[in-house]
């Protein structure tokens, strides 16, 4: 999530009348149960999928969750059964393959003679336009046949459906075909080049259909300029079933929109699609990818 | 022989005696009396005419002109031919009854009746305000119970009092706390109209006050069928330490057993186990959505419009209802109807200031009162261009004007408006809250025995929330306004019945919120009517036994236009029905018995039980975890979320120690609360058009045991309450179905309020409040998913923030003793929260806040609790004149 957090401004007014925010000693959060969590994702995109497995932890932590080995983690669609490989301590990966949409896709995890199971549907995305691209700052004086770009993330809330959205956006090698022969690359962009790694403004966020009061604060716009002919923008939209959505919606409740302004929910757990008590979530997307290269 | 005379003598003195003792109370009227002089003020002729016959006058000021100057024929007669003279141009009559000689007024018996009516109004000298709840008690004349109490009665809400008789003679005390009572010898042989003014017992505030006699001390607590009642008259208010030196009434409240409060400087209460939308709150009859300015942090009312404030926790009365819990009924002053004044106060972040007087002399009156906080007109003095352009203030203002028409007819019109702003330009961002009330009031006087007062009632609440900003624009409003027609009749039947009857109509139009933006919807608007009809009795049986039972019957109805959601068994919309205009479309009834009854156990002493009975038709949704919010959504009942209910049971031990100068109360009481709200897990409560999905309803239980001990008088007044409690709520989908503590269970609460005059300059006040932390979601553990870290909790509110407690000081400087003096001000010195205690507001689990900019190392998080209030000195600075 790479968003500017403005949350912080009702906040300093808050803080502003009030007194203060101490530390405080809660006893009952230092023994956590260490129950497992599941944390997957299969989707259309023909790639390997992954699923992993972690364990809970204390509420104040300063390392990394344990992570789950020796466990066979499979995933079903109805049809083929694929066993995931741990190519890495509490990681597990297919082979190579690609969901379907209208499948419903059948995860167990069993470790220690217990076993744990989530359903999960894929959803068709639903069709989206392309990012709107405009012309960035007429107010720079640039030489004749020299334009610069610019374009705005998504708005978070108002999407005709949820979704988990990707956006980023590839600088061409070529740039300096699409510009005069006396244009001279500017420093931003050739720093990305000599490092090799032509992809910039990656984000990862969600959409959501309505608005979430309680995150108003929690996001502003952000403005990707300096974008150049030639840019390739793709956006990557994961479609979300309700039970997703809800999941990740609490998910998004209990973190980045937990906060002191004027809205906030009560505290309950986050929903899960887990069985015999695990924690976190099996999801299916299907990835609807939109591309357009500026020119 | 000396034997036998000596017998003879005792026996003649003896039977001398014993015919002085049959007949000798002599006959005073007949006595011939020397006076001094023969001219001179009526009141000393009487004086010198009792001295010099050995027995004293009685009479009221009413019946003879005792400052007029008058010659006499003679300076030697009998007593009767002088009262011939004196009273010559009176209708009086005179007669003996002991040592006394009482001069009353003499009128035309009616119909040989053996009963009369003395009835009229009491009111304050200074101001000519109608006195609430002041007390008529009437006492033997004469006799071997001399002055002994035969009954009582009170004032209504307008300051009037019936009570009727045998025809006879009798001791009239009227009084009222803080008040010098005023005792009247009356001859009551028919129905008497008797005005009454109390001279406000200054004595209490300039100088060391002297132990009164016992009768001027209020016994009601005693006597009354109230149980959880508690009357606050707006001294005994001003006189508590106040945060940021502002007096405020709903704070004064919260210091009362059976009240809890949702968090630091907040407004909301609970009473016994009720939510906050349980509480009625009325202003001079009309109902008050939102009691709350700035978040919270201060009430709506402005303590010096307010005349007088009755809190019910127990035994809400039949003519009320439509709230579960509570009732705080709000009276404002009616101006001066003697003189104009102009009074009002400086304080460190708001100043107020109210004009009121007479526009006819004892007729007509009017008060305006407005205040506002300027604490805003700083913010732009700030570097921080953020905080320059921001705006945060509150203002309010209350009218009211009354005229008399004639003896039997009075009308009062009363206003409040209030408005709070927030705006952050910086962000484009505006919410903005207010009520506006409207009251027109018609007191009648069918008879001495039956009042009646017709009302006309407009409450409005609403708010405006409004970001504007190109990225997330938005524009949310939400309103709930009433028009209401009520009837209340009272019927002096006799000395041991007081009948209460009366109707109300309430045309209610609930907008829980609106958006300009088509992506946010909005929730549909709904309307209904409610009305009720109730009828209820004051009864004395016996010398001990006092009863007041009622019943109220409640319709509410739903009426189009509106759209109307319709949901499954797993609350998802499922279908939605349009409704015309005017069409009823579900229908709500219930009856509500109340009944209360007083066992005297001793002259100062009883026992009290009581059941209610009531009925809720709307619910405030507010789902935040602090309680500083305005964003309230009023819903009404309806298929989706029927009426709450509440069976109230309550019994009390009631004893006033030192011949009245205590007051002393133990009460018990348990609740049965039906289809009681709560949210879902993470309910979306605003700009949601499915709002009724959100909802989840259960039952309640809330039971306890309040202790109060109260000092009303004296030097040192004050009191101390303590509540053992529990409040619990069970509700399918929450919890895993199980019983878990309300967000206000606090099991213990404790609360000492204490003022003391010091010097006739100097006075002194202090209030330590102290109450078990309130319940908390906390985690208990964490897991990992993308990038967050997401919390796991334990059951609801299994976790207890730290206890609370808090010490308020302030000192109060009057002005020296002038003669004539015009200008009445004083200083009051406060300290809120005197030994810093860092009390939590809110307890959470973030990312560290210590560097807002940077969160260095993103994975670490920590319990913080966040306290509102350090310590906070104010200066307030009141006038009157």
């Amino acid at each position: 999530m790479n968003r500017t957090s403005i949350y912080k401004y009702p906040f300093i007014i808050f803080l502003s009348f009030a007194a203060c925010l101490q530390p405080l000693d809660w006893e009952e959060a230092e023994d956590p149960s260490g129950r497992l969590v599941v944390e997957g994702l299969i989707t259309s995109e023909k790639t390997v999928h992954t699923v992993k497995l972690t364990r809970t932890q204390a509420v104040i932590v300063d390392s990394l969750p344990e992570m789950v080995s020796e466990a066979q983690v499979t995933i079903a669609d109805g049809e083929r059964e694929f066993h995931l490989q741990e190519t890495a301590p509490g990681i597990y990966q297919t082979d190579t393959l690609q969901g379907e949409v209208g499948k419903t896709y059948h995860l167990t995890v069993r470790r220690n003679d217990k076993t744990f199971e989530a359903f999960a549907e894929m959803v068709k995305a639903l069709p989206a336009e392309p990012v709107e691209v405009f012309k960035w700052d007429d107010r720079l004086q640039l030489p004749a046949g020299v334009t610069y770009f610019q374009f705005l993330y998504r708005d978070n809330f108002g999407a005709p459906a949820p979704y988990r959205y990707r956006v980023f956006s590839e600088i061409p090698e070529n740039v300096a075909d699409y510009y005069p022969t006396d244009w001279t690359v500017p420093n931003w962009i050739k720093r990305r080049m000599d490092s090799g790694n032509l992809i910039t403004a990656d984000s990862t966020f969600y959409l959501h259909p309505g608005l979430e009061p309680p995150a108003i604060f929690a996001y502003g716009e952000t403005n990707v300029s300096g974008v150049t002919y030639g840019t390739r923008i793709v956006e990557l939209f994961y479609s979300m079933t309700e039970e997703h959505y809800n999941y990740v919606r609490a998910v998004l409740s209990e973190t980045e929109w937990k906060g002191l302004g004027p809205f906030s929910y009560v505290s309950a757990d986050v929903p899960t699609n887990l069985t015999n008590g695990a924690l976190g979530f099996f999801a299916a997307s299907d990835v609807l990818r939109v591309e357009q290269v500026v020119e | 022989m000396k034997q036998s005379f000596l017998a003879l003598t005792t026996l003649v003195l003896m039977f001398s005696g014993v015919v002085f003792s049959v007949c000798g109370q002599e006959d005073l009227l007949k006595k011939v009396v020397r006076l001094e002089k023969t001219h001179g003020k009526v009141e000393a002729l009487l004086k010198e005419i009792g001295q010099k016959g050995n027995f004293v006058f009685s009479y009221s000021p009413h019946v003879i002109q005792a400052d007029k100057e008058i010659t006499l024929s003679t300076d030697e007669q009998r007593v009767s031919a002088f009262l011939e003279e004196i009273c010559q141009s009176y209708a009086v009559q005179y007669f003996q009854r002991g040592n006394k000689i009482i001069i009353a007024k003499k009128k035309k018996p009616i119909n040989n009746q053996q009963k009369a009516t003395l009835n009229g109004y009491i009111r304050e000298a200074g101001s000519g305000e109608a006195l609430i709840g002041a007390t008529v008690q009437v006492r033997a004349a004469d006799g071997p119970d001399h002055h002994e109490l035969l009954t009582g009665v009170v004032t209504n809400a307008y300051g009037f009092y019936s009570i009727t008789l045998p025809v006879g003679a009798y001791k009239f005390v009227f009084s009222f706390i803080g008040y010098e009572p005023v005792e009247e010898m009356l001859f009551l042989e028919e129905n008497t109209s008797l005005k009454i003014e109390l001279k406000e017992a200054t004595g209490l505030l300039q100088e060391v006050v002297v132990e009164a006699s016992p009768e001027e001390y209020e016994d009601e607590n005693v006597r009354s069928t109230d149980l959880g009642k508690t009357h606050l008259n707006i001294q005994e208010i001003k006189q508590i330490p106040a945060l940021i030196g502002e007096v405020d009434v709903v704070k004064a409240i919260q210091l009362l057993p059976g009240v809890q409060v949702q968090g630091e400087g907040s407004t909301n209460f609970f009473v016994r186990g009720g939510a906050a939308d349980q509480n009625l709150i009325l202003l001079d009859e009309a109902p008050v959505y939102n009691a709350s300015h700035l978040m919270g942090f201060f009430s709506v009312f402005n303590p010096d419009a307010i005349k007088n404030m009755q809190f019910y926790r127990g035994s809400i009365p039949a003519a009320y209802g439509g709230r579960l819990s509570s009732l705080l009924d709000i009276r404002m002053k009616e101006g001066n109807l003697k003189n104009f004044s102009v009074s009002g106060g400086i304080g460190l972040t708001s100043s107020r200031l109210t004009i009121e007087g007479p526009i006819k002399k004892e007729k007509s009156s009017f008060i305006i009162s407005a205040r506002r906080t300027y604490a805003d007109l700083f913010l732009k003095f700030s570097r921080d261009e953020f905080t320059r352009n921001s705006a945060l203030y509150f203002y309010d203002l209350n009218a009211k004007f009354n005229y008399k028409i004639d003896e039997k007819n009075k009308i009062y019109l009363s206003g409040y408006f209030g408005r709070d702003l927030n705006k952050f330009k910086t962000l484009q961002y505006v919410i903005d809250w207010g009520n506006a009330t409207g009251t027109m009031r018609w007191n009648h006087l069918f008879n001495e025995r039956l009042f009646s007062n017709t009302t006309l009632i407009y409450s409005r609440y609403d708010y405006l929330i409004d970001l504007s900003n190109e990225g997330t624009p938005f524009n949310w409003r939400s309103e709930i306004k009433d028009h209401t027609l009520k009837m209340d009749f009272s019927y002096y039947v006799n000395p041991d019945n007081l009948l209460g009857f009366g109707f109300s109509t309430t045309y209610h139009r609930f907008r829980p919120g609106e958006s300009k933006d088509a992506v946010n919807g909005g929730v549909p608007r709904s309307n209904a009517l409610e009305h009720a009809a109730y009828i209820s009795n004051e009864q004395h049986i016996g010398d001990k036994l006092s009863l007041e039972y009622g019943l109220r019957y409640a319709l509410f109805q739903l009426i189009g236009p509106t759209s109307v959601i319709s949901y499954d068994e797993n609350y998802l919309p499922v279908g939605t029905e349009e409704f015309e205009k005017g069409e009823i479309y579900k229908t709500f009834r219930g009856l509500e018995p109340r009944v209360s009854a007083r066992y005297l156990l001793s002259g100062n002493s009883a026992v009290k039980v009581s059941y209610n009975r009531q009925r809720q038709y709307m619910q405030l949704l507010s789902n935040l975890a602090l309680g500083l919010n305005a964003f309230d959504i009023w819903l009404p009942s309806s298929a989706q979320t029927p009426p709450q209910t509440s069976d109230a049971f309550s019994v009390g031990y009631f004893l006033n120690p030192g011949k009245n100068l205590y007051e002393f109360s133990v009460e018990g009481y348990y609740r049965i609360l039906k289809n009681q709200i709560d949210y879902k897990d993470h309910g979306q409560l605003i700009m949601n058009p499915f709002l009724e999905g959100e909802l989840r309803r259960g039952e309640a239980r809330a039971y306890g045991i309040e202790l109060m001990l109260r000092k009303r008088e004296g030097r040192f007044t004050g009191w101390l309450s303590y509540t053992l409690s529990k409040a619990k709520r069970k509700i399918p989908g929450i919890n895993n179905g199980q019983y878990y503590p309300a967000n206000y269970d606090q099991p213990h609460s404790f609360s000492l309020v204490g003022n003391y005059k010091l010097s006739k300059r100097w006075g002194v006040s202090a209030n330590f409040v102290y109450a078990t932390g309130r319940p908390v979601t906390l985690p208990v553990e964490t897991f990992r998913y993308e990038d967050f870290i997401v919390p796991v909790y334990g059951n609801r509110n299994s976790g207890r923030m730290p206890d609370y407690h808090r010490l308020d000081l302030a000192a109060t400087l009057y002005p020296k003793e002038k003669p004539n003096r015009v200008n009445h001000s004083s200083w009051t010195f406060s300290l809120y929260n005197a030994y810093a205690r860092y009390n939590a507001a809110a307890v959470f689990v973030s990312n560290e806040l210590e560097d807002i900019d940077l969160v260095k190392d993103p994975d670490k998080s920590a319990f913080h609790k966040l306290s509102i209030f350090g310590i906070v000195p104010s200066i307030t600075y009141n006038f009157k004149f």
